[in-house]
């Protein structure tokens, strides 16, 4: 067996992350007037030809690259959704906390 | 706390929650999971933030920047290009690789120690060796990526060198000579009658080229069918009474000798001499 069943710990802790993302998300849709026309020009800074032609690789690499380790969690669906939602949000999100931090950015 | 929220879900809870319904327990490697990804979803990020400064030259030193200082972030880079990215690029695309490669052994290997030295001793044996395997990931992935950057380099010299070679024939009026420059596939669109024509009402309306910056470049390397480099050079050209953006492509199939394959020219607001008539540009 490779995992561990739910104990209340989990059940907790799969509650405190579940409440963190759904207050995150409703700031999100609160600040939507703002953050959409963001979201449009960051799809155009996403969508630079290098970044997509270096992604591609990546996501094959993540994607395939589980079934040659010892890591039985690794499969097509965790690393192709990890790949794919680390490209589509982590520049955003690197790049808002540098803003929010050197006070460019209003919370 | 949205962006903390993102960073956290991506890298991790995402996971954790795609394996509960997977398996039908929490997964065991979720701590671990947890204090690793953020840092490789951090390298990611600042990856992809990654830009080649406006206007510096790629010979003027080191042309980059992260996106996200620029005031207007996060609007797409005016300088989209690649190659001054290549080596800073380095170090992120090592801490991605390095990062889950470190914590999840290729299979082979754990087998093969299985047997050798009795194993398995659980998880804690699993780091033994851990540092040396890869460290030979980093190296891959750090020769890999300096063999590109020589591709690139390499191929953006004898780009240049070519270029070169035109506008210092079409200074001394030798437009014969500049016109061999040019590949069949270039002929087969423009004909070489109407280029001669074009080059030399060019010469005719603007005069001679004076002076030419490389505004930017690109460099891609095909595989397979049609092997080669193709060299994309922008260069901003003074005439002795016009301006003009000339985008050249260049192309040097693997077993044969570099030629221009493309060449556009754009009449810019001039500095001198502006006549402001509109140049005609031309592709093939």
């Amino acid at each position: 067996m490779t995992a561990v069943g739910i104990s209340p710990f989990f059940v907790k802790y799969m509650a405190a992350w579940a409440l963190f993302c759904l207050t995150a998300a409703f700031i999100l849709v609160w600040d939507r007037k703002r953050l959409i026309p963001e979201w449009r020009e960051y799809w155009c800074f996403l969508c630079v030809p290098w970044k997509l032609w270096l992604f591609v690789p990546a996501l094959v690499f993540v994607t395939f690259a589980g079934r040659y380790t010892n890591d039985e969690t690794w499969d097509v669906v965790t690393g192709s959704g990890m790949a794919i939602l680390t490209f589509l949000t982590a520049p955003w999100v690197v790049g808002l906390i540098y803003q929010v931090l050197v006070g460019r950015y209003g919370i | 706390m949205a962006a903390i929220a993102l960073l956290l879900f991506s890298s991790s809870w995402f996971y954790d929650d795609y394996l509960l319904w997977r398996d039908g327990v929490y997964t065991r490697r979720w701590l671990g999971n947890l204090m690793l990804s953020p840092f490789i979803y951090v390298a990611a990020g600042m990856l992809w933030n990654l830009e080649a400064k406006e206007s510096a030259d790629f010979r003027e030193g080191a042309g980059f920047r992260l996106s996200f200082m620029r005031a207007d972030w996060p609007k797409r880079p005016v300088d989209t290009r690649f190659g001054p990215l290549v080596l800073i690029s380095i170090p992120f695309i090592v801490i991605a690789a390095f990062g889950p490669l470190s914590v999840h052994l290729p299979r082979t290997w754990i087998e093969v120690k299985k047997k050798t030295e009795g194993w398995p001793r659980g998880l804690d044996g699993l780091e033994i060796g851990i540092a040396s395997r890869a460290a030979r990931v980093a190296i891959w992935v750090v020769a890999l990526c300096a063999l590109m950057s020589c591709g690139f380099s390499q191929g953006k010299k004898e780009a240049e060198a070519l270029a070169e070679q035109y506008f210092s024939m079409m200074q001394g009026g030798d437009i014969e000579g500049a016109l061999s420059l040019y590949s069949a596939g270039f002929y087969e669109v423009t004909s070489r009658a109407e280029w001669q024509v074009l080059l030399e009402n060019q010469r005719d309306r603007c005069g001679a080229p004076k002076t030419h910056t490389l505004v930017s470049w690109n460099v891609f390397n095909a595989f397979g069918t049609n092997a080669g480099t193709r060299t994309t050079l922008v260069y901003d050209v003074q005439y002795s009474s016009c301006r003009v953006s000339e985008k050249m492509i260049t192309f040097k199939p693997d077993d044969g000798k570099i030629q221009i394959q493309g060449h556009w020219l754009k009449k810019q607001p001039g500095k001198q001499g502006d006549k402001g008539e509109s140049q005609v540009t031309l592709k093939t």
